[in-house]
């Protein structure tokens, strides 16, 4: 094949794979919604099941599932069928994936599923098949071409019942009002995991980039400073002692008798450098501040966390890796 | 609702009269409706089914009217010289199956004899008149042979987007490039039952269409073309049965046959009055065969044997 061509082909095949992607949004109906309002309300988990290339796409779906603090699980028809069916209750809710709604394992086990009475999610590209016709909520994802010649390997079909598998978890995330700190304690490898994942002292501010004055410094002498800088650190002896923030001005308007920096300074938590961001996140939530102090080990200040810039690195998305 | 799977675009078996061949078209649809879900009389697919004359398609609908039990489903191919021909052609079938409206589906390449202008209007007046739900066809290659520069090949995607929106235009059976096949996806909006039948069985091999092909050379050899659209419309591949080299080597054959086969309709006839199928050959298709061509199509009949 010739340079062109294989760019051709490529390009065509990344067509149809996103024409089939597109293709779902006219097909999406009351039936996705059932299916999410289910879920919402099982007090079980969600079984996926379906074999060959859909087994793989439904073990991607239960992975995401998982990771959105939807309580997942996958079940191999196979298995199933060998005492593994054991593991469904009346109060999950069973997801089969199958692109022909045809496949002999799947079907084999309808009756089994229909005895246990946990409602049925179909997600199949033929709504006239056998798996369609007995589930309780189909969602159709077919699509309208192949991408491999001859179809000998499903390519668009399969890409397209995992686009739908994550518009069902994302639906149900944002139905379950998940936050992104519920996304961290379930994922803490994935991309916000990551991000919250650096010790302190890989986002502070160093003490280079702060400006420090000692407890007896004269107010007088920092007039200027105090007004052009939210953040004033008090520090002596490398040790931190307080900071002149909004509330020690109000004090020094107050105060008649405030001469140096410590008549006036406010109190600072302080956090060692080997904090996770997660957790000066925490302490940040719980005391309701939006800085910090960072110490390292022999209690010597080295920086400090301010709120917005640990946000700034830790924005919330779906991107893993 | 419109059925997936294999069409074949019957030949019309006609004597050198340009009479229809009572015995020869009993022999062909006895030997390719088994394998398939719909046959296609007189449509463009199979090359020749425009070339007919209204005579011809009349005897060629109440011929079949007469062996017909109610399987597989037709697809009615109107298609006339004008729109006139077109219409008294739709009165005459819907006339013949009118017992059986529920299985049989009119089929119509409209640009053959009109425009795209005023093309929804024309559909409505169809549907008026017969009542029966329409598979258009999208059949660029076949009107380019009209050498009309001025004519459109393709239905206007914005014409078809007015189309779509007609209930009783039920599906297509496409031939042309993937971006028009996107083009008519896209205006498909909301008519999650229309089916698209791939018309070119090359890219039906490519990159199957999930509904079906209609596929001239299923003439000559139905039960592989059944075998191969079924694995590839339902994949056993879901549980791993299906044999991948079985369905890899029939395509590699079915491409060959296309190659030799699409060049005319005389050469599948030949190839089938050479199996005992048909007794003649003659097609109103204007191309003549060339010896090459035979040479070629032996050669596979030769090997298939093997």
């Amino acid at each position: 094949m010739k340079v062109r061509q294989i760019i051709k082909r490529a390009k065509e095949v990344l067509q149809i794979e996103a024409e089939g992607i597109l293709g779902l949004i006219d097909r999406l109906n009351d039936d996705f919604v059932k299916a999410v309002e289910t879920i919402i309300k099982a007090e079980g988990r969600v079984i996926v099941t379906g074999v060959g290339k859909s087994g793989i796409v439904g073990r991607k779906i239960v992975a995401t599932l998982n990771s959105t603090g939807i309580p997942a699980l996958f079940l191999h028809p196979v298995e199933a069928m060998h005492g593994d069916l054991g593991m469904v209750t009346p109060k999950d809710v069973i997801l089969a994936i199958s692109n022909s709604g045809e496949t002999g394992e799947i079907t084999i086990l309808i009756p089994s599923f229909k005895r246990l009475r946990a409602p049925l999610i179909a997600f199949t590209g033929n709504p006239e098949s056998t798996l369609a016709k007995h589930s309780d909520m189909v969602i159709n994802t077919g699509v309208k071409r192949e991408a491999c010649p001859l179809g000998l390997a499903p390519t668009a079909s399969t890409t397209a019942t995992l686009a739908m598998g994550d518009a069902l978890a994302v639906v149900l995330l944002e139905e379950r009002k998940f936050s992104p700190e519920d996304f961290r304690r379930f994922h803490p490898g994935g991309n916000l995991g990551k991000r919250l994942g650096p010790k302190a002292a890989n986002v502070m501010k160093p003490l280079s980039e702060l400006l420090c004055v000692t407890p007896r410094t004269r107010l007088k002498h920092i007039d200027d400073l105090i007004d052009k800088n939210d953040v004033i650190w008090v520090v002596k002896k490398k040790r931190l002692k307080g900071v002149l923030d909004m509330p020690a001005r109000l004090k020094i308007l107050t105060k008649q008798d405030a001469v140096y920096a410590e008549d006036v300074m406010s109190p600072i938590e302080r956090v060692s450098d080997q904090t996770s961001v997660s957790e000066v996140l925490d302490l940040m939530r719980q005391k309701e501040i939006n800085l910090v102090g960072v110490t390292d080990k022999k209690g010597v200040f080295v920086g400090a966390i301010f709120l917005h810039d640990i946000l700034s690195q830790a924005n919330f998305s779906f991107n893993q890796g | 609702m419109l059925p997936r799977g294999l069409i074949c675009p019957l030949l019309t078996p006609l004597k050198s009269t340009g009479e229809v061949d009572a015995v020869g078209l009993k022999q062909l649809w006895e030997y390719v409706a088994p394998y398939a879900v719909a046959i296609s009389l007189g449509s463009s697919f199979s090359l020749e089914g425009v070339y007919l004359n209204y005579e011809q398609k009349q005897a060629l609908f109440k011929l079949i009217s007469g062996i017909w039990d109610g399987n597989p489903v037709l697809f009615l191919n109107i298609t006339g010289e004008n729109e006139a021909c077109t219409l008294h052609l739709a009165q005459l079938a819907t006339s013949l199956f009118e017992s059986a409206l529920d299985k049989v589906r009119i089929e119509v390449l409209p640009l053959w004899y009109r425009g795209n202008r005023g093309l929804p209007q024309h559909l409505d007046k169809l549907y008026t008149q017969t009542q029966t739900e329409i598979v258009l066809a999208n059949h660029p290659s076949i009107i380019k042979k009209k050498k009309n520069i001025l004519k459109h090949t393709y239905i206007r995607t914005s014409v078809f987007k007015k189309i779509a929106q007609r209930q009783f235009i039920k599906g297509m059976i496409f031939q042309g490039g993937l971006s028009q096949f996107f083009n008519y996806q896209r205006a498909l909006h909301n008519r999650t039952e229309f089916l698209f039948y791939e018309g070119d069985e090359a890219a039906f091999l490519n990159q199957p269409a999930s509904d079906g092909v209609v596929a001239l050379t299923a003439n000559l050899v139905p039960e592989m073309w059944a075998k191969l659209v079924a694995e590839i419309l339902n994949p056993k591949g879901d549980s791993g049965n299906t044999n991948l080299q079985e369905i890899f080597s029939l395509g590699l054959k079915l491409r060959r046959l296309y190659d030799i086969g699409s060049l005319s309709p005389r050469v599948l006839k030949w190839a089938l009055a050479e199996i005992g199928v048909l007794p003649e050959i003659y097609s109103p298709y204007p191309e003549s065969l060339n010896e090459n061509t035979l040479l070629k199509v032996k050669q596979w009949l030769k090997d298939l044997m093997n």
